[in-house]
């Protein structure tokens, strides 16, 4: 079960034949290392002006995007998406 | 008989000179007590008087014609921030000048620090942004008020201020050094209505271009000042409780002494006084010794200093970095690195190379071989091993060294990963350490244009005279002082204090300037300069003044400072044609023939005018010499370290109290004496000379 | 580690003394230069190479420009071969075809001779204050080829056998629009250079040239050597990251970074086709901008010369915007797709190290830089003036670190005037200069906040100066955030046409609210503008990312932010939900652990917090 990080609250655990990216918090895991990990997460949007008062220059351009553990709720990474590129 | 007398508090200990009419020395030295500073003053004064074969201080203070005073208490109080409830008043949209900074901070930072992101910071603010209250008004570079300060928005600044609970007043608006009428409005009203503040104003304390340094400096005034006066006057009190019959002189940080109002003024100035005591001791010291070129050097447990005098001047900083923040303050320039006889030794775990400071081990644990807890390898514990520092008789015998446990772990942490011997690993640390020191010296000396050949070095505190002898070597210099007072430099650099005033302000002229103008600012500066120093109870044959101009390019930044012949005599258009001159010659100097671009003109950025009372002090005493082969001092002989002979070889020791004016040493040898340990390099040749100073000649 | 035959102290001495060498050149360069940009916030460079252009010892600022000096080095060697360079020569260079990164950013290069034998040469950058392109300053929006972005050079002799060529000189100087400025920087990097031959030949004399070549070669060897290792110690991977600049639309920069074993590989492929505006890099400068970022990660604590490069290579197709093709303009390289290279190698760097237990402490938010703009016009002594620099860049707030907040309002090397200090030569009054509430990006650790400005006329004999807007546009500049962190708010340039100013000044109203200065404003695009009478310029330079959730800092560390004015009330509610009463902002720690723990659980079930 070597393991080494990934980022904050991400780690990666090497098991006999495989490695995966799982949960530093809670251990659960998301998906294999090479994998999107983003898309196995949580992943909820946000007006700009959630990140601060001066974001508000950001709307109709950006999102926030957040992207959580799915089982503890544990804060992965956040981020601003270009707002056409969600469907 | 009357006495010149010198105390000077430092951090550990506090140091008393005293000069007699003949220009015999005394030496006293106590602890000093942070608690009430004056007590420790008073026990080193007690100390000199027994020496002197007095009971007690009483006497000697009685006797004192002189009283001069240089102390740690504005460097102790911005270190250990026990300043009080300090406030700043600022022009409205700039609160923040104090904490942005002009951003750079990477100054004294080591190479590996300048580029690692991850641990760059800046200070705390000396004044928080929840103290700084803006005011309504707007001066421009005219000093027009394009904003007005009206009555209601005094009363309401200062109130709010007020009402948080500060006890002193910094006050830095923009642009007061070109109309100071705002300023002093808001400090008529605290000083109506709140008459117990401390007030600082920048005009007055700082009145140069620049904000954020002019802001640092009144803010760092308003914060020390409070306690420099409390203590000031305290001690005033209680020397003139026990006899003093004169007013006590306070050193300053460009190298002279005002009496306690002037200083209370003023409190910032007396930053770093102990070291500026130090310096100018060196030069006069220099001056007796006819040497005009020396570099002061200062080598104790923490820190390696060194200083300048050049021609008999000492080296000036108009602008000088203290606690990462810049000033405006006219400060004597001494440079500092972390190297010291507590210095660590380690390994870098990576490139397994041999690294020696920046991190010390103090004075407590201390060195290993100091046998107080200590367990990092340090810079004494290697020149214990080489065989330079005597494990039996340190410090005149107040302490005993243990080499045993020293040895062991350089054996252990040292030698044996690093896969050498003993010899080697002990004389790699002396050397990578001296060449710390030589590149701090070569820095200092080269980058203003000078040549260390040039120049004499002088070596106090404990660690540098068994360094001083190589460092000084690898930068080609040929004689390395150690003088009787090394141990107590601060204190006797006092005793030939004069007082000092230093006074000047920024306007930016064209050259060639309109001579009307010129004399009409010097007029004005020179003027409160010859007011401060009659007052001060000076004659005018007893008087000299300096003035002495910043130019720059144009479109350059940096100013360099161009002084004119001493005197008062009007100026003419010659003196200046001869100044602008002059300015270009220096630049040259500096930065090579053909650097400075004249068709770029020039401008005078700042007027200066320092103001020298000067004091009558007698010469130190010499002493008769008579040539010896210092037989009668010699001790002993043990094994130490040398280059040369890349091993350990059988070195003479001698006893510097029983050494005699001509007394001649050849190296390999060491003289021990009660503070230091003096090494002598196999083919330098020492001689205790008619002052009882130690001279060393070295080889090629 | 070390080769068997140098002693290890004295590798350690003469390494130290070489990287002297470049700080005092740097000092010659601060003392003797003519702009704000060498003088103050040290946009220069000066390092050491080897005979054979490798780097010897790399000076403290820019990293791009120690790589780019050294290729300027070997096109020297290249057009005039060892036998046309004499001691005592100095070369100029300045194209960015060649080898610099934009006109303006001139090289001044010299050969180090000892005993007649090239051992070295010393380089130096300063940006100087005009090279005659189409706009004052070098900055040229409006250039759509590099034929109009000023001369160009490809290397000449301006220094002959220690005798200063007047010919060359006064050519280079009189196509500019400012000879006596430009005239003072050329001779400030000449006098930087003079310094550095003196220093190394001084070394030469002292410890010969057999130890001094073994030592310089030893440098690099062991910092390739020790460089590999620790990369040899991070798990390879693959990371990634984009940055879109606004130019007339969208400009995507793209970087995958592939760490294999001990091999770094910089693959911008995706990168957009370069544009007619300058903000195209050429390809030295991509390679450049990728080394600063190793240097201020993980080698920051060894010697900074050639080994750094070795593990690197770059991969940037022709044509793109970080491989820009003859004659596409390039005048404003540096300050947008240069720091956005810059953005893009660090970015990744740390998501690698973020994989080590050992490097991760070294983590910083990265930043993608800031909006700048710059002057040029007649003051109020009516001498004209090309370059007037009011250098913000310096006050950008850094990133937020692993364990501690960034700084704020800069903290590097660079420093800005003093508001007095530009009164006093330039018709302008700042209303206002300070910390910008509310701008550092949100995070367990908060990026360092960033800093605002406003100026307008005053005293402008013409009525009006000139301005040019450059940096990096659009809305993804500023500091990005790690890893939960928030991004800082966006650098922004504000032109504000007929504010009411002058009114608010005229009944004795200090005008330091943006608020009320009503005025018609725009977002400046890069372009050149104008500042006319009672307009007003706005500026906000990059803050810090912030790094780590904003909900776990320490409501303590939040109670400070409000106190000195960094954080608003509203955002240490509504952002790291921390309950502040007045008056004396009393933490309410049990409403804070209430309100946080609400905020999360809105977030995850699908609604905002709400906002009493």
């Amino acid at each position: 079960m070597v393991k080494h990080p990934f980022r904050e609250n991400l780690e990666v655990e090497s098991a006999a034949d495989r490695q995966w990216l799982r949960c530093a918090n809670c251990g659960r895991r998301l998906c294999a290392l090479g994998q999107d990990w983003k898309a196995a997460a949580l992943r909820k949007v946000f007006s700009p002006a959630k990140a601060g008062p001066l974001m508000k220059i950001l709307e109709g351009r950006y999102l926030l995007e957040k992207i959580y553990c799915p089982s503890c709720g544990v804060l992965f990474n956040a981020e601003m998406i270009e707002e056409k590129h969600e469907a | 008989m009357e006495y010149i007398v010198g105390v000077d508090i430092g951090g550990t200990f506090t140091d008393c000179v005293a000069m007699d009419e003949q220009g015999a020395v005394t030496l006293g030295k106590a602890l000093s007590t942070p608690d009430d500073f004056a007590v420790g003053a008073v026990d080193a004064l007690g100390d000199a008087a027994r020496n002197l074969g007095f009971v007690g201080a009483d006497e000697l203070l009685g006797a004192t014609k002189f009283f001069f005073h240089a102390c740690t208490v504005a460097d102790n109080t911005l270190i250990t921030r026990t300043g009080p409830k300090t406030g700043l008043l600022t022009t409205q949209g700039f609160g923040d000048t104090l904490l942005v900074m002009r951003g750079r901070t990477t100054e004294g930072l080591t190479e590996s620090e300048a580029f690692r992101a991850s641990t760059q910071s800046k200070p705390d603010s000396i004044i928080p942004r929840s103290l700084i209250e803006e005011v309504a008004e707007r001066i421009d570079y005219k000093g027009s008020a394009l904003v007005r300060l009206e009555a209601e928005e005094i009363a309401r600044a200062v109130q709010s201020l007020m009402d948080r609970g500060v006890e002193s007043i910094a006050i830095a608006l923009l642009w007061a050094l070109a109309n100071d009428t705002h300023e002093r409005e808001l400090a008529d009203f605290i000083r109506h209505h709140h008459p117990s503040v401390y007030l600082s104003l920048s005009s007055e304390v700082a009145p140069y271009l620049g904000e954020y340094e002019r802001t640092a400096t009144t803010a760092f005034n308003a914060y020390v000042g409070p306690k420099i006066a409390a203590y000031l006057r305290r001690l005033r009190e209680v020397l003139q409780s026990k006899g003093l019959r004169r007013e006590p002189l306070v050193m300053q940080a460009y190298g002279g002494v005002l009496g306690i109002d002037d200083t209370c003024k003023k409190a910032v100035g007396t930053i770093e006084s102990g070291p500026a005591a130090g310096i100018m001791g060196s030069r006069d010291f220099g001056e007796q010794l006819g040497v005009g070129n020396v570099l002061a050097t200062d080598m104790g447990g923490t820190t390696f200093k060194v200083g300048v005098i050049r021609d008999g001047a000492v080296e000036k900083d108009h602008k000088p970095i203290l606690m990462r923040y810049q000033l405006f303050l006219s400060k004597i320039w001494v440079e500092s690195i972390g190297a010291g006889g507590g210095s660590i030794v380690w390994i870098d775990g990576e490139s397994g190379l041999l690294k020696v400071g920046p991190q010390g081990a103090g004075s407590s644990p201390g060195p290993i071989c100091y046998g107080l807890g200590g367990a990092e390898v340090t810079v004494s514990d290697a020149d214990l091993i080489l065989g330079y520092l005597n494990e039996e008789c340190f410090l005149g015998g107040r302490m005993k060294l243990a080499k045993e446990p020293a040895l062991e772990a350089l054996k252990e942490k040292i030698a044996r990963p690093m896969n050498m011997t003993v010899a080697e690993a002990a004389s790699g640390i002396y050397r990578i350490t001296n060449s710390h020191m030589s590149d701090l010296i070569r820095r200092a000396t080269v980058e203003r244009g000078y040549d260390p050949r040039e120049f004499t070095l002088f070596a106090f505190g404990g660690a540098a005279p068994v360094h001083a002898g190589r460092y000084a070597a690898e930068l080609g210099i040929k004689e390395v002082v150690v003088p009787l007072t090394a141990s107590v430099h601060g204190a006797a650099g006092l005793v030939g204090s004069d007082v000092i005033y230093d006074y000047g302000r920024s306007e930016r002229l064209s050259v060639p300037a309109d001579l009307e103008r010129v004399r009409e600012i010097f007029t004005g500066l020179v003027e409160r300069a010859l007011a401060s120093l009659g007052a001060a109870g000076f004659k005018e044959s007893e008087m000299k003044i300096v003035r002495s101009l910043d130019i720059r390019y144009r479109q350059q930044v940096h100013e360099l400072n161009v002084p004119f012949p001493p005197g008062i005599s009007e100026l003419t258009e010659q003196d200046l044609e001869t100044i602008y001159g002059r300015f270009d010659e220096v630049y040259e100097l500096l930065y090579g023939a053909g650097a400075g671009y004249r068709e770029a003109g020039k401008e005078i950025m700042a007027f200066r005018v320092v103001a020298i009372g000067e004091l009558h002090k007698p010469r130190l005493r010499k002493y008769p010499i008579e040539k010896n082969r210092a037989e009668a001092a010699l001790k002993t002989e043990r094994k130490a370290y040398f280059e040369e002979a890349r091993d350990f070889i059988p070195t003479k020791i001698y006893d510097y109290g029983r050494l005699a004016p001509g007394s001649e040493i050849s190296g390999p040898a060491i003289i021990e004496t009660p503070i230091t340990t003096i090494v002598i390099n196999p083919n330098d040749r020492a001689t205790m000379d008619d002052y009882y100073n130690i001279r060393m000649v070295l080889a090629e | 580690m070390l080769n068997g035959n140098i002693d290890p102290i004295t590798f350690e001495v003469l390494s130290h003394r070489l990287h002297q060498i470049t700080r005092e050149m740097g000092i010659a360069l601060e003392r003797t230069g003519g702009t704000v940009t060498t003088t103050q916030q040290h946009d220069y460079n000066a390092s050491l190479y080897r005979p054979d252009g490798e780097i010897m010892a790399a000076g403290e600022t820019y990293g791009h420009h120690v790589v780019c000096a050294g290729f300027a080095v070997k096109r020297i060697l290249e057009s005039f071969g060892e036998e046309e360079i004499f001691p005592d020569d100095i070369f100029l260079l300045n194209d960015p075809y060649l080898a610099a990164i934009h006109n303006p950013d001139v090289y001044i290069i010299s050969p180090i001779h000892y005993q007649n034998a090239l051992v070295g040469w010393s380089a130096t950058f300063v940006h100087v204050s005009d090279v005659g392109a189409i706009t004052p300053g070098g900055d040229s929006p409006d250039a759509t080829e590099i034929f109009q972005e000023g001369f160009r050079i490809p290397g000449i002799k301006l220094v002959e056998r220690g005798k200063l060529r007047k010919d060359v000189f006064n050519t280079i100087t009189h196509m500019t629009r400012q000879p006596d400025a430009v005239g003072l920087d050329l001779k400030c990097e000449i006098a930087a250079n003079n310094v550095a031959k003196a220093r190394l030949q001084a070394m030469y004399r002292q410890y010969g040239p057999e130890l001094m070549n073994s030592v310089s070669a030893e440098m690099i060897r062991y910092t390739e050597t020790v460089l590999r290792k620790r990369l040899g110690e991070i798990p390879d991977g693959e990371w990634r990251e984009t940055l879109t600049i606004e130019a007339d639309g969208p400009c995507r920069l793209v970087l995958a970074l592939r760490k294999q074993e001990d091999r770094l590989i910089f693959d911008f492929t995706g990168t957009d086709p370069q544009v007619r505006k300058g903000i195209n890099l050429p390809f030295h400068g991509t390679f450049g901008f990728c080394f600063g970022a190793i240097l201020y990660s993980i080698a920051y604590d060894l010697p900074k010369n050639q080994g750094v490069l070795k593990p690197m290579e770059v991969i940037a197709p022709k044509g793109t915007l970080v491989h820009v093709q003859f004659p596409g303009p390039i005048s404003m390289s540096t300050t947008s797709s240069g720091f956005g290279v810059g953005f893009l190698a660090s970015s990744v760097l740390m998501q690698m190290i973020a994989t080590s237990e050992k490097w991760r402490k070294e983590i910083v938010a990265p930043s993608a830089s800031h909006r700048n703009c710059r002057h040029s016009g007649v003051n109020q002594y009516h001498r004209y003036s090309a370059f007037i620099n009011m250098a913000h860049g310096a006050m950008d707030g850094n990133g937020a670190r692993i364990d501690r907040d960034g700084v704020d309002s800069g903290g590097s090397y660079m420093s800005c005037p003093n508001v007095e200090w530009m009164e006093l030569q330039y018709p302008l009054l700042y209303l206002f200069r300070r910390h910008a509430m509310d701008s550092p990006g949100a995070g367990k650790f908060r990026g360092g906040v960033g800093v605002e400005s406003a100026h307008t006329l005053h005293d402008a004999p013409e009525g009006k100066i000139r301005g040019v807007a450059y940096g990096v546009a659009g809305l993804e500049n500023s500091g990005h955030g790690m890893f939960g962190g928030y991004p800082g708010a966006p650098s922004v340039m504000l032109l504000m046409e007929k504010t009411k100013v002058n009114e608010l000044l005229a009944s004795n109203k200090p005008p330091t609210q943006i608020a009320s200065l009503g005025g018609q404003e725009r977002i400046l695009p890069y372009c050149n503008f104008e500042l006319n009478e009672s307009d007003v310029l706005y500026m906000r330079v990059a803050s810090g990312g912030g790094y780590g959730d904003p909900l776990e800092r320490d409501p303590a560390l939040v109670q400070k932010d409000v106190a000195n004015s960094i954080v608003s009330l509203d955002a240490a509610r509504d952002i790291y939900g921390v309950v502040l009463q007045e008056p004396g902002l009393q933490l309410d720690l049990a409403a804070t652990r209430q309100l946080r723990t609400k905020m999360r659980q809105q977030e995850i079930d699908g609604g905002e917090a709400s906002v009493p």
